[in-house]
């Protein structure tokens, strides 16, 4: 099952709704992009007809709402150099290829870039790098986009987040609705830095992102000495490895997230040095995770400690404690849902075969939902059904309201 | 009532008679996607209590006590809607009304 292709027709189809806003300038291609946002007001939408046109370096825009600047025609414009924007906000940009990628930083200067948006855009062999060095809430979001072909040659990550200097706190940025898939030597989604307050989800899809021949790490999701990071409602197949969680990170929660497979025979999920991590309904299906720390790990001398584990429908898969500082402590797994005994662990394990809402391959997000006669509906130490919850349909209204004697 | 009579306004409300340490309950048959509950006063701003003390299955039942809600003495009308994990709520329950002493 793939995802992808209905992903990157939404991009081409779908700018968030930001095609409808007209345009209050339209530039030919070949035009200074930099000199139009040099004239902008707030509100403006500057439109970038179909070809090629060159990136920029600019920054120190303040906007009192959104300027945006967007492909006249949905992925009609290229931008053939990078797009550097420093110290500045209220800026969108929708519907462009990036040929050679975005770069949000404020190069240690203040002050810091808040609302800044990246949307249903094209990473054809291109990354884009957010250096959040200061920044707090920032409600930056990267979402519907398509990462596809690139070979790092630096950060891993075809998104890579980080901070530097590492000065502010909840740098609040949102990673949603991205596809990262097609080839390439890199990883989908690289946090580093002592990044912290970023949340991947809901929406995003990682599929085929194999490590090969490649010399670069090629990980769905790595993770170098981050914290307070929430990855929820995202999507994963065949790759070698889902979570490159090697070197360290703590407060990083997982929840309602689908692991479809991995790739090879290998450590889908390597965890190392994290400290209270959260895996919670997750839906997790032949994958092999193995926990440990290693001594050639960044942060090789803190074991794994405080986890919470629960509600994760696990089938075909189990958890492994592996290299020098194996397994964890004050690790708690609960309420997991597994196929056979030989796999689970923990306490008030579920043992079964789960069926899905969408048959034995579901093809949407909604249907890995449990089937209402499957095992583990409902079975979740919070009463909800184990694996995946995402997408949240509304609820059914409270009844018998009352005073209770 | 008939034509010329007075239609008398009754000032005392009517509702059950409730203190800080009565129990506000109500069951919740499908907890799918069930995040929390929201308890509104009058029609006002929408209270965030989470899952409060869960018991039993199918229903379950959830409780609050009157005084963590902060009501005023008076009468009051109390309704309580589920919401997800998005935000998202579900219809109101049916209406009840109490008089605070």
């Amino acid at each position: 099952m793939k995802y992808i292709a209905s992903l990157l027709l939404l991009a081409v189809l779908l700018p968030a709704g930001l095609q409808a806003q007209a345009c209050t300038s339209t530039l030919s291609a070949g035009a200074n992009i930099g000199t139009a946002l040099d004239g902008a007001s707030a509100g403006n939408v500057i439109c970038l007809n179909n070809g090629s046109y060159s990136g920029f370096d600019k920054g120190g825009y303040s906007f009192a709402s959104n300027v945006t600047v967007r492909s006249t025609n949905a992925l009609g414009a290229t931008l053939t150099t990078e797009a550097r924007l420093y110290r500045s906000n209220h800026i969108i940009f929708s519907g462009i290829n990036f040929d050679d990628g975005v770069l949000l930083s404020d190069f240690s200067s203040s002050p810091a870039s808040h609302h800044i948006e990246v949307r249903n855009s094209v990473f054809d062999g291109s990354q884009l790098i957010i250096n959040a060095g200061n920044w707090s809430s920032s409600a930056v979001i990267i979402d519907g986009n398509t990462f596809i072909n690139y070979n790092s040659t630096g950060f891993e990550g075809r998104i890579t987040i980080t901070r530097d200097p590492s000065a502010g706190t909840n740098a609040g940025i949102t990673v949603s609705n991205n596809s990262f898939s097609v080839g390439g030597c890199s990883d989908g989604i690289q946090l580093t830095g002592g990044i912290n307050g970023v949340t991947i989800g809901p929406g995003n899809q990682f599929i085929d992102l194999i490590q090969g021949g490649c010399g670069p790490h090629v990980d769905a999701l790595q993770i170098v000495e981050a914290n307070t990071i929430t990855i929820t409602g995202n999507y994963f197949e065949n790759c070698t490895v889902f979570l490159g969680f090697y070197d360290g990170g703590d407060d990083v929660t997982l929840t309602h997230n689908i692991f479809n497979t991995g790739n090879g025979t290998g450590q889908h999920f390597q965890m190392g040095a994290m400290d209270d991590l959260v895996f919670n309904h997750n839906t997790v299906i032949g994958t092999n995770t193995s926990i440990g720390t290693k001594n050639d790990d960044f942060d090789a001398g803190d074991p794994n400690q405080d986890w919470i584990v629960k509600n994760n429908l696990l089938q075909d898969s189990e958890f492994t404690d592996a290299g020098d500082h194996p397994g964890g402590t004050n690790m708690t797994y609960d309420h997991n849902m597994f196929k056979t005994m030989g796999e689970a662990r923990g306490t008030n394990q579920i043992i079964g075969t789960a069926t899905f809402v969408g048959g034995a391959t579901p093809t949407t997000s909604a249907g890995w939902r449990l089937a209402g006669a499957s095992v583990g509906k409902a079975a979740g130490d919070d009463n909800r059904d184990v694996g995946t919850n995402f997408p949240y349909g509304t609820p059914t209204a409270p009844a018998n309201l009352r005073i209770q004697d | 009532m008939g034509a010329g009579r007075f239609m008398l306004h009754t000032p005392e409300a009517s509702g059950t008679i409730v203190n800080d340490a009565s129990v506000l309950a109500w069951d919740q048959y499908d907890l799918t996607d069930v995040s929390g509950f929201y308890i509104t006063i009058d029609g006002g701003a929408d209270i965030d209590v989470g899952l409060p003390n869960p018991t039993g299955s199918n229903p379950t039942t959830y409780s609050v006590t009157i005084g963590s809600l902060g009501m005023s003495n008076g009468p009051h009308e109390l309704v309580v809607a589920a919401y997800n994990a998005e935000g998202t709520k579900s219809a109101n329950s049916t209406t009840l009304d109490v008089i605070k002493v």
